[in-house]
């Protein structure tokens, strides 16, 4: 768009994010409150929170599929925020989306070689007479038999089904793509098919992904960096094995000390179980919006809100006591 | 065949709860499809037994044909139930509903769904005590406050007064537990209890449950597909496959040393965070089973398993592997043992 | 045996008589002894015999065939107003409900402004504006009922958008026509076949209304609602003139409400997995 991107330039760039909805009685949720990060080419970024600690509002957002209510997004250095939804059609192409429910996400009056084809005819992206050669070759990619084209979504498995949005996906040869609980909801055998073709995509195309699940496991396998969600805020960021090795905020201990772990052995560790449950955004806590749950929270936590500083290179954490 | 499943433990405690030779089928439009091949399993005195495995392998079938809540017809259910020795399959629904208020309860994963959305929570934590105790009103109503309390719900008498909708997530399915508690069943079915929860949520669920188990002797048959869960909380674990039990072991057993290849696939297929926290370096790839999950149809004549696993022979398309116990108590149907 | 269940066999006793209507009205000219407007086939206001099955009017018409040859005109009128009314409710509603802002609350308020007329009143307003005649009528009824299908498939459409497919579109850079005409259209058909085939029994009864009052079908035609009109006279004398048309309207919209009834049933994918 402007100048040529440098090779270390992000693909995308978020600051400031805000995203408010109106609820009944003329309060705010404040879904998203102020979140900014940037995703590097071939890089994979995981979101990782609880449900309504509003990543996958964030996730909406940052595709233009909700309008923020503040800060601004850049794709590849142009600036998206206010595009219109005729402008945005374009941009599309460097961003794709995919979404947890892998059978109701594909229109279901469609068969699957109609659904993978669409986005090639939308952006005309190839002649007509090659189209049915490509999608036969993107089927392939995510390890479909070109014989499924004539399914529809209902005849096929909840992992074909996403199979084929992925398909959909990088049928554009996009920078970028948002997977938004993308595997939460396949069976185990499953998930660990489709998160093994995430990552063969993304070594043989080069993408960034930003990976949002509530599942510490999933996000430690498939993530470079790792964000830790809570109540509309990034609380932790920092590089996979920072996050899950070295955590220092109380919220991302909690969290990986309640992620069951597979192992009786470890398992039956004593652990600390973080009490009481997500608090609303539309009235949340004051100071740091976990001291309520927070088995460290002093005074200054109840009244100041902490901000997200750098205290190890590349670590950055949102708490007073680090 | 089927005795060979069943436990031989050393000191011959009766079992609160028997299952031989349970079968469910439906009568669909392409031929009967097998959702429950022929299973038995025991459930010990205050023990937790999971049946784990993935979407259609019959876990769910297995709890609602126990709770005898499977609408039959269309279901077709075979075999027998032994609640402490007690046969309930031939039990009249009077006497079967008498079982299931006192004897056995049931939480479910959707606890929305199971409770009556225009029934204050004191309504139906106190209709039972009331039908099945024969309590007052009043007497009801202080159960139904220590019960709340019991399964750490704060300001319990202000909570009586509410509907499910002003309850969160985690606070309704403690709400849920706590009807399922107030006959003080000997049976506790939970299916997919924490499914639906937050991580923390569920890790304050678990251990409610597990809590509950020690406090009141409890047992409790866990449904669930998530190996974490099961390793966290349950004493033995019985691995589904396609409408069969594949493997069942104690839990220390089963993770040190699965032996059936569905149980071995399933681990290595599952994101361990234990990897991840030891170690040089950290695994940016899964073990992957091929192949899909199948889902209910006629019953195969060989291993279930066979199209996706890696150690298939002959036999394995033809011949039903015969249950081999590897150690005490630790029971596999592959034709590897054999 | 499962054929015999009750919801079956509504559903078959609707479409028996739809048939036998359809029937009727194809091969009218076959079937009726007399031509609907020959005068003088028996002697005036005869009660029903064998040479007469549903009797003769005031000028000796058969009213057998006029009330076969009025299958036709009625079934043509349902079919021409729910047609009219089903698109542009349609096109209404789905703008509406695809639309977000400003156009969707101007469109909801026309809507809502013109439902809150009773629409008897509307289509008589319209008639009076275009003048009396069954094309007329057809049309005013349609438009009467665009009020209702806009509003059903718009709520219809609100459901459909929010479903991850619709979202799936957006993100693949899908424009306006693509969404509604590929995406939101063909699911919505279902819930619209239900709408339509329920609203033709209304339709037809608008319309028989409009010819009851004269603002529709003009004499000789042998529009049921008029037939009935034309009975109106000798209702004491000879009370066939109106049983015969009436009853036959009746089985009309019997028929459609329970073959609408019955789709409604089966198109719910709620109610279709449960088999």
């Amino acid at each position: 768009m402007m100048s040529t991107p440098k090779i270390s330039s992000p693909v995308l760039e978020a600051k400031d994010i805000v995203k408010h909805f109106k609820v009944k009685d003329g309060r705010v949720a404040r879904a998203i409150d102020g979140v900014s990060f940037e995703l590097m080419p071939g890089e994979t970024l995981g979101l990782i929170g609880e449900s309504g600690c509003g990543k996958s509002t964030l996730a909406r957002v940052l595709s233009r599929l909700e309008e923020p209510t503040g800060g601004t997004i850049h794709i590849k250095g142009q600036d998206i925020t206010h595009l219109s939804h005729r402008q945005m059609i374009p941009v599309r192409q460097n961003c794709q989306m995919i979404f947890q429910d892998a059978v109701s996400s594909l229109n279901p009056r469609a068969n699957a070689g109609e659904l993978v084809a669409e986005p090639l005819r939308i952006h005309r992206l190839v002649p007509k007479s090659e189209i049915k050669d490509r999608v036969a070759e993107l089927f392939k990619g995510v390890g479909l038999n070109p014989d499924m084209m004539t399914r529809y979504p209902h005849e096929m498995s909840g992992g074909q089904c996403q199979r084929v949005n992925i398909a959909r996906a990088i049928s554009l040869n996009p920078d970028i793509i948002i997977a938004d609980e993308a595997v939460s909801a396949l069976d185990v055998s499953i998930q660990a098919q489709v998160i093994n073709l995430l990552g063969d995509i993304q070594s043989r195309m080069g993408l960034s992904y930003i990976f949002i699940t509530h599942d510490m496991a999933v996000v430690g396998v498939i993530s470079h960096r790792i964000a830790v969600m809570y109540l509309g805020k990034f609380v932790e960021y920092s590089t996979k094995a920072e996050i899950i090795r070295n955590p220092l905020h109380p919220y991302t201990q909690a969290l990986l000390d309640a992620s069951p772990i597979p192992n009786p052995s470890r398992s039956k560790r004593q652990r600390q179980i973080v009490r009481g449950e997500l608090p609303s955004p539309i009235s949340p806590p004051s100071g740091c919006h976990f001291h309520p749950r927070c088995p460290k929270a002093t005074e200054l936590c109840k009244t100041e809100k902490p901000v997200l500083r750098e205290v190890l290179p590349g670590h950055m954490v949102s708490c007073h006591l680090v | 065949m089927s005795d060979a499943m069943v436990q031989n433990s050393p000191e011959t405690v009766q079992p609160v709860l028997s299952v031989r030779n349970l079968k469910v089928s439906f009568e669909g439009p392409k031929g009967r499809a097998v959702a429950v091949d022929n299973i038995s399993f025991d459930v010990r005195p205050g023990e937790m037994l999971a049946l784990v495995g993935e979407s259609g392998c019959g876990k769910s079938t297995v709890a609602l044909s126990l709770m005898k809540l499977l609408a039959s017809p269309p279901a077709i259910i075979e075999g027998s139930v032994y609640v402490k020795g007690r046969e309930i399959f031939n039990l009249s629904k009077e006497e079967i509903s008498k079982v299931r208020g006192k004897e056995m309860a049931m939480i479910f994963q959707q606890p929305m769904t199971s409770l009556n959305p225009v029934l204050t929570i004191e309504r139906q934590l106190t209709e039972g005590l009331m039908l099945h105790e024969g309590l007052t009103r009043k007497q009801a109503r202080e159960r139904a406050r220590e019960n709340l309390d019991l399964v750490g719900i704060p300001s319990a008498n202000e909570r009586l007064n509410q509907y499910p909708h002003q309850l969160s997530g985690g606070m309704r399915q403690r709400v849920m537990i706590a009807m399922a508690m107030s006959c003080k069943p000997s049976i506790l079915i939970a299916d997919e209890p924490t499914t639906a929860l937050d991580v923390t949520t569920q890790a304050q669920i678990l251990a409610l449950m597990s809590g509950l188990q020690d406090e009141f002797g409890i047992s409790t048959i866990l449904i669930t597909h998530d190996l974490g869960v099961v390793a966290e909380t349950a004493n033995r674990v019985a691995v589904m496959y396609a409408g069969r039990i594949v493997e069942t072991a104690t839990s220390n057993d089963l993770f040190s040393n699965p032996s059936h290849p569905y149980t071995r696939g399933l681990l290595g297929a599952v994101p361990r965070l234990d990897a991840l926290l030891s170690g040089d370096d950290m695994p940016s790839r899964l073990r992957e089973i091929p192949g899909n999950v199948p889902s209910a149809g006629p019953a195969v004549p060989g291993c279930p398993f066979a199209p996706r696993c890696d150690r298939v022979k002959d036999r394995c398309h033809t011949q039903r592997p015969t249950p081999v116990e590897l150690a005490p108590g630790h029971i596999v149907s592959c034709w590897e043992y054999a | 045996m499962k054929f015999f269940r009750l919801r079956y066999l509504n559903a078959i006793i609707g479409l028996v008589i739809l048939i036998v209507i359809v029937g009727a009205a194809i091969f009218a000219p076959m079937l009726a002894p007399f031509s609907p407007e020959r005068m003088f086939t028996g002697p005036r206001l005869s009660p029903p015999s064998w040479a007469h099955l549903f009797g003769t009017d005031t000028l000796g018409r058969d009213m057998f065939s006029r009330v076969l040859h009025g299958a036709r005109l009625t079934l043509y009128v349902g079919f021409i107003a729910v047609t009219i009314g089903v698109v542009s409710g349609t096109i209404v509603g789905m703008i509406a409900g695809y639309a977000v802002g400003w156009v969707r609350g101007f469109l909801m308020r026309c809507i809502d402004l013109l439902y809150s007329f009773p629409e008897i009143l509307v289509a008589l307003a319209l008639v009076a504006f275009l003048g009396p005649s069954l094309d007329n009528a057809m049309i005013a009824v349609g438009i009467s009922r665009t009020p209702f299908f806009a509003r059903v498939i718009y709520s219809v459409v609100l459901v459909e958008r929010s479903k991850p497919y619709f979202d799936s579109g957006r993100v693949v850079g899908a424009g306006p026509v693509r969404l509604m005409l590929r995406y939101l259209l063909p699911n919505i058909i279902p819930p619209l076949i239900v709408v339509a085939s329920l609203g033709f029994s209304t339709a037809i009864l608008a319309a028989a209304g409009l010819s009851f009052i004269g603002l529709g079908a003009q004499p000789p035609a042998p529009e049921w609602g008029a037939l009935l009109a034309d009975g109106r006279d000798n209702m004491r004398l000879a009370p066939w003139l109106m049983l015969y048309p009436g009853f036959a309207i009746i089985l009309v919209v019997l028929a459609f409400n329970l073959v609408g009834d019955a789709l409604s049933e089966y198109l719910d994918p709620r109610q279709r997995w449960r088999r």
